[in-house]
């Protein structure tokens, strides 16, 4: 059962990663608001204009 | 055709045309008959559309086709929908001047600067719906220069806009976003928000943690539980426990922490709190497994303990954001008072006397629209026709007639002398503006201190302790208490299958299905309510529901209709009709009941109102006068004792009664009053059955109070008139004090309600009420009728038996099995089994049984059955009014 010294280190270590993509995405202000982008991905002819500044904003 | 277009909007859409585009179809003679002949639509729907006489007018090609489409499909229904829904889109609202976005002081607690001169504000918008909505908004940057984006967030009714201030004003986006039809207002301030977004954060980071933690505890402890069915070495044991202590210990410790921290100041202040028994499960369950595993024995608790760490943060987190989200006083301050003020400038301040003098405007003078938070005490302010006062002041011009409902709940206009204070928040009912010396303004205001009052109510009102979170700590304590009995019994008897025994225990009453139970009942409650227009703003509303305690109705706008009708009346109809027409030049609100009762077309001529009395004018010919019974003796009138006679009857019976005078001779009276609803009896009856017991606090004047309770039978010394909010909160407190059995609702539809909403038990606030009221009320009935809260209260004690139902199931099941994996009937596998299955019962029940709809469905016929039988629920009013008219209608024809 050598490998469970290898694997559960590794699982944990993934679930840490998960975490902190997590937390990473929260301080993004990725879990602000979860019914606007389901919708707004539906709308084709975004301006140009627009998406320009979106694409600056989200940083 | 059954829309009503505003002037210059389109017919379709009810976006404003542009010039350009309606002189074009105006001027080129273009009716809808013309213009479809370009879009080739068939030979019918031009015969159909020449039958309209007027022109319709469209801000682009795409809503006439629309428009016209519809028409030939017969579906032209979907505008008369749209306006009885009160969402057709775009009737444009810009109240007032949105220039207060701009100044400095607003821009420094609301603008975020992002650097190169471009700027970062968000706004609340109300009239959201969809994603046209979004689309549209988000669209903006193309129509206004210098906005670099817009971006909508749909849940929130939020937009946050990013512009240049080089090139545009947040002022002339707001108006931009006004005129599509949105009302834009300011929401809480940067330094409020980014907290609020600091503490979302950390909520959800620690559940995040929680939850991977208890993922892998739970892994692991899957794999010690096979450990039991096959070999596993002690090394190999011992590292999967060694690793579970220390993700457990991360979980207690770090989003445990908030419970520890509970029960730690609940010991230092000597008082029991919730949180107390579940620290020290989780303590207990902590500690009893680093024991076991320091001594080098298996049996741990580590997956209950972290399980249970992310199962009741995820139920505190909804809980805490219901709670924020009631407690946004500052909102509640912007939707009662202006945010613009107009302040007079240039006049002589330095004595109120010099402005008391009612002379014309001299050339010094000058009217600037400044931010109502720049008002100083000793401003003048004006407020103009139709428009609410922006901060508490004293009247300095002239006495005039104001609308008090906000902050009394009063339903008929007050008159208010020269000199005597009025509060921001109520409305100018006079067609000329008036002037106020400002004393108070800002949070000082009476306005502010009752949203003030909201705050510190909802703070104040006992918490009820939810049924899952008293029953959660002492559970696993119980199980972590007996397993370890039953464990060391065990030990004693038979130490080989002391381990097996004690970890099947374990298994079979891990607490998923108990704390599964309170929340998925809830939700599905919560969704089936929401599906019949009961909103319900979180879960605890069940549980105070449950048992019948004190309602307290308010009066106007709740139990009665909330505007003034023409219920009495004497008279002639010519005569009635003469009045109306004159009615129909004040802004009054009992002359508009008048207008609205009876037919106008007279030709009116010299209107004189006289504030605070009536109005007087020559209608087709004849020196007519309509007013209270001072105004009609003041001139001498050859008064007529009949109709006077009549008039005392009415004030008798809590209505206003109006006095015609036609040429000198008083020759009818008009009864005018706030009617009851169609439903308000059938309420008090129906609570009244399920042993509530009915209190009424209302802001109108004693007589109409007791009134109107009397009519819903209500016994006196439950009723109470001229309530302040303040008043109606100390009722709230006097009741709480006097009974103690039950819940205490509130049932209101004013802001004036709203400080008693949040001190009573459940505020409920009913649909016609202001929009502030709905937000910020524990349940908002946005169906039609006062029946919802029958449907309400029933289905929240459905809910409740539900939620007992369940808890039932997952401790007997608990119980059951624990017994039997004790005695060593069950080995951990079959134990494993059982676990899910206990989850899948209590879904099972929890989705299927709180049921709103039946009842509803059925209390729904009940009351439409009932209105369309009319009279039968209202017999107080309109057949009494009828009887009365029929009595009084024939001694009058002998006078007139």
């Amino acid at each position: 059962m050598i490998l469970i010294y290898i694997a559960i280190p590794v699982a944990l270590f993934i679930a840490a990663a998960a975490v902190l993509a997590f937390m990473w995405a929260a301080h993004n202000d990725q879990y602000e608001d979860l019914n606007t982008p389901a919708i707004r991905m539906l709308l084709d002819d975004a301006p140009l204009i627009h998406t320009k500044s979106d694409c600056q904003k989200s940083k | 055709m059954t829309f009503v277009n505003n002037t210059n909007s389109c017919a379709h859409c009810g976006l404003p045309v542009s010039n350009a585009f309606s002189d074009h179809q105006i001027n080129s003679g273009k009716t809808n008959a013309v213009t479809t002949n370009n879009l080739r639509f068939s030979e019918t729907l031009h015969t159909q559309a020449n039958t309209q006489t007027r022109t319709e007018l469209f801000c682009c090609t795409g809503c006439e086709a629309v428009w016209h489409m519809l028409h030939q499909c017969g579906l032209e229904g979907y505008y008369k929908l749209q306006q009885d829904n009160g969402f057709l889109p775009n009737r444009p609202q810009i109240k007032g001047s949105l220039l207060y976005l701009d100044h400095a002081d607003f821009q420094q607690r609301h603008v975020q600067q992002l650097g190169n001169g471009r700027l970062r504000a968000e706004l609340r918008l109300d009239g959201l719906k969809c994603g046209a909505c979004l689309w549209l908004l988000e669209s903006l940057p193309r129509l206004q220069q210098g906005l670099l984006s817009a971006r909508v967030d749909l849940g929130r009714s939020v937009i946050a806009l990013e512009w240049l201030a080089t090139e545009t004003t947040l002022s002339a986006i707001a108006t931009r976003i006004a005129s599509l039809g949105y009302e834009v207002r300011p929401i809480g301030t940067l330094a409020s928000r980014s907290e609020w977004r600091r503490q979302d954060r950390e909520w959800l980071v620690h559940i995040a943690v929680a939850g991977a933690i208890s993922g892998n505890v739970m892994a692991i402890a899957f794999a010690l539980y096979g450990a039991q069915f096959s070999w596993m070495d002690d090394s190999t044991r011992q590292f999967l426990q060694w690793t579970s202590v220390a993700l457990a210990t991360v979980a207690v410790f770090w989003p445990g922490k908030l419970f520890l921290t509970n029960a730690f100041n609940a010991i230092r202040a000597r008082s029991p709190h919730m949180d107390l028994p579940i620290a020290l499960a989780l303590l207990a369950g902590l500690l009893g497994g680093v024991a076991m595993t320091a001594a080098n024995r298996p049996g741990v608790y580590f997956e209950s303990v972290s399980m249970l760490v992310f199962l009741l943060l995820v139920g505190r987190f909804v809980q805490f954001r219901q709670q924020r989200s009631a407690r946004h006083d500052l909102e509640l301050i912007c939707a009662l008072v202006p945010q613009t003020a107009r302040r007079v400038m240039n006049n002589n301040l330095k004595s109120i006397d010099t402005a008391t003098e009612t002379r014309p405007k001299s050339k010094t003078e000058s009217i600037e629209e400044i931010p109502t938070e720049a008002l100083r005490p000793g401003d003048i302010v004006e407020i103009s026709a139709g428009e609410s006062a922006c901060a508490d002041g004293t009247l300095v011009n002239s006495a005039a007639n104001f609308d008090m409902q906000l902050l009394t709940g009063e339903s008929r206009p007050v008159m208010v002398q020269c000199g005597e204070t009025i509060f921001a928040g109520v409305r100018l009912l006079e067609q000329h503006p008036v002037r106020v010396l400002v004393t108070t303004s800002g949070v000082d205001t009476r306005a502010a201190a009752i949203a003030r009052m909201v705050e510190n109510a909802a703070g104040e009102r006992p918490r009820v302790v939810e049924f899952a979170n008293r029953i959660a700590g002492w559970f696993l304590l119980a199980v972590i208490i007996v397993t370890t009995i039953t464990g060391c019994a065990w030990w004693f008897i038979d130490p080989t299958r002391a381990l097996s025994i004690v970890i099947a225990m374990l298994v079979v009453t891990c607490p998923c299905a108990l704390g599964l139970a309170t929340p998925l009942t809830m939700v599905a409650a919560l969704g089936k309510a929401a599906r019949i227009g009961i909103l319900i703003r979180g879960g605890d509303v069940f549980e105070r529901l449950a048992r019948s305690g004190t309602i307290i109705l308010d009066k106007t706008g709740t139990v009665t209709e909330g505007s003034m009708r023409v219920l009495r009346e004497c008279g002639e109809s010519t005569d009635l009709n003469f009045a109306a027409a004159l009615e129909a030049r004040s802004t009054h609100p009992i002359a508009k009941a008048i207008a609205q009762h009876y037919q106008l077309g007279a030709i009116v001529t010299d209107v004189h109102e006289t504030i605070g009395g009536g109005i007087s004018g020559i209608v087709n010919g004849r020196e007519v006068k309509v007013g209270n019974q001072k105004f009609s003796s003041i001139h001498d009138d050859i008064s007529n004792a009949v109709v006077i006679a009549h008039g005392h009857d009415m004030i008798r019976e809590g209505f206003s009664p109006v006095f015609v005078t036609i040429d000198h001779v008083t020759c009818a009276v008009i009864g005018v009053g706030d009617p009851l609803r169609s439903d308000a009896l059938e309420l008090v009856h129906n609570l009244a059955n399920r042993g509530w017991n009915m209190w009424m606090a209302s802001g109108d004047v004693t007589e109409i109070a007791l009134n109107i309770g009397c009519q819903l039978k209500i016994p006196n010394q439950q009723v109470w008139g001229a309530c302040t909010p303040e008043r109606k909160v100390e009722i709230v407190a006097a009741c709480r004090a006097s009974h103690h059995v039950g819940p205490i609702v509130m049932i209101g539809d004013g802001v004036n309600d709203l400080p008693a909403m949040a001190a009573a038990d459940v505020g409920i606030a009913v649909r016609q009420g202001a929009r502030v009221t709905l937000e910020h009320a524990d349940v908002a009935l946005t169906g039609g009728g006062l029946g919802q809260v029958v449907s309400l209260l029933d289905g929240a004690r459905r809910t409740m038996k539900t939620i007992h139902v369940n808890f039932a199931i997952s401790l007997a099941y608990n119980i059951v099995g624990g017994a039997l994996a004790a005695t060593g009937v069950i080995n951990p596998l079959i134990a494993a089994v059982l676990m899910p299955l206990s989850g899948l019962t209590v879904t099972a029940v929890a989705l299927r049984m709180p049921r709103f709809e039946i009842q509803n469905a059925a209390t729904i016929i009940q009351s439409h059955t009932k209105k369309t039988n009319s009279s039968a629920a209202r017999s107080t009013t309109p057949i009494a009014a009828k009887n009365s008219l029929a009595i009084n209608t024939s001694p009058i024809k002998v006078h007139a």
